[in-house]
């Protein structure tokens, strides 16, 4: 009985994560990442068939759930929607990707320091304390990294590993 | 079968629509409306850069900080917030900005976001909800989306489309010179906002509706947002829950969410 009630509810997760997201097939999406690799099938853990680049439009073939088979060019194969974008970026953003995140798969876990012109406020206003917690933020927040991220993704069955 | 999915997916995004909320910020404002009262709006949507994102983003993050008691530095929960919200950000819409997840020392009720990806909620937003990582998930999420879509950087693009340019603070040196009062002035722009005005009903409607897509895609119960609305709605005892007159009524965002 409370087999069936976590299926229904992950089934229901599920079921909203794909209307709230509400592609279809014909549908366009859009690469957001600086590569997005397409897999042999829908699941995080399968064979990638190619890696697309940041802000190419892709075709919406087919929808699993969470999950789009799309093709771009030659290049087809599944791709998570939370790993694609309904309106494309711009590509002007491709040069704000961090270097280290090229071969990752995302920049967003990059670290990027508290930014010296803050800093420089921070210390002309007076709130020195406050600059130096903001700065723990930062490197409490930069342990938590792209692996540790993943892992309790795939430890939690969220996101594309659900 | 794809009729079926699409009148859900219109049913459901109708229900959201108009609506989302957010009201762990502040009200007063519409970014939409001014960006279309500005006939000299020139610098659009994304005329502010990175870089420069990054300086105010960082300014506005102290000012957050020194306004409500400093940071809560519990490593555990501190760990878990950015666990949680660098897993929303995974599969948010602007990957090029590296997030951060901070605890504010203060047992008001309360959330916010700097430009650049500072997010922070304060003590007693986080006791709040508790172990239920939906409902931090909902309310992170809703904070994400003001970053994503460039809330507060569209007032002060507004503010500068009105009176002059914003290169100054691209300066790595605006802060020790005289181009402060400039960087000053910006960061004002925000913090006023985030904390007298507050967004617009609109802004926060948005901010709403992206939170809980971007919760639900990566896995959280959708409701999540909506069931910690409930809850400040509902009271918390000997708590503060700052929300400001212009913001929506909890009543209406609440209305506005599904039900789930």
């Amino acid at each position: 009985m409370k087999k069936h009630a976590r299926f229904w509810l992950g089934a229901g997760v599920l079921f909203c994560a794909s209307a709230l997201l509400a592609y279809d097939v014909g549908d366009k999406a859009y690469t957001k990442k600086l590569e997005t690799h397409l897999l042999d099938q829908p699941q995080a853990l399968a064979h990638p068939v190619a890696k697309i680049d940041f802000a190419v439009e892709l075709n919406v073939e087919q929808v699993n759930g969470a999950w789009l088979l799309v093709s771009a060019g030659d290049n087809r194969g599944w791709v998570f929607a939370g790993n694609v974008a309904e309106k494309k970026p711009s590509g002007d953003h491709k040069t704000d990707f961090l270097p280290s995140s090229a071969s990752g798969t995302t920049a967003s876990i990059a670290a990027r320091p508290l930014d010296e012109v803050a800093k420089g406020y921070g210390d002309q206003k007076g709130l020195g304390e406050a600059k130096e917690d903001v700065e723990w933020v930062e490197r409490q927040s930069a342990q938590v990294d792209d692996a540790a991220v993943t892992a309790y993704l795939q430890a939690k069955k969220l996101g594309e590993y659900k | 079968m794809k009729c079926v999915r699409s009148s859900l997916a219109v049913l459901v995004l109708a229900a959201t629509a108009g609506t989302c909320l957010a009201q762990f910020s502040l009200n007063g404002f519409d970014p939409f409306k001014a960006v279309k009262d500005a006939g000299n709006f020139v610098k659009g949507v994304a005329g502010i850069g990175l870089k420069e994102e990054n300086s105010i983003g960082g300014a506005v993050a102290i000012e957050i900080v020194a306004r409500f008691g400093g940071v809560w530095k519990d490593a555990a929960a501190t760990r878990r917030v950015n666990l949680i919200g660098k897993s929303l950000t995974r599969y948010c819409d602007r990957q090029e900005l590296n997030f951060k997840f901070g605890l504010l020392n203060s047992e008001t009720i309360n959330a916010f976001s700097a430009p650049g990806g500072y997010v922070f909620i304060t003590k007693g937003l986080y006791d709040l909800v508790g172990d239920n990582d939906d409902q931090l998930a909902g309310v992170l999420g809703h904070e994400i989306t003001h970053v994503t879509q460039r809330h507060a950087l569209k007032i002060i693009e507004r503010g500068q489309a009105l009176s002059g340019g914003l290169g100054v603070i691209s300066d790595a040196t605006a802060a020790k010179n005289n181009n402060f009062s400039e960087l000053s002035g910006v960061v004002n722009e925000v913090t006023t906002t985030l904390f007298e005005k507050g967004f617009d009903p609109k802004t926060e409607y948005a901010a709403d509706k992206g939170g809980r897509a971007l919760a639900a895609v990566t896995g959280y119960a959708p409701g999540g947002l909506r069931a910690t609305l409930i809850r400040l709605k509902m009271g918390s005892a000997g708590k503060t829950a700052v929300i400001f007159p212009t913001h929506p009524s909890l009543a209406k965002r609440i209305a506005r969410l599904p039900e789930e």
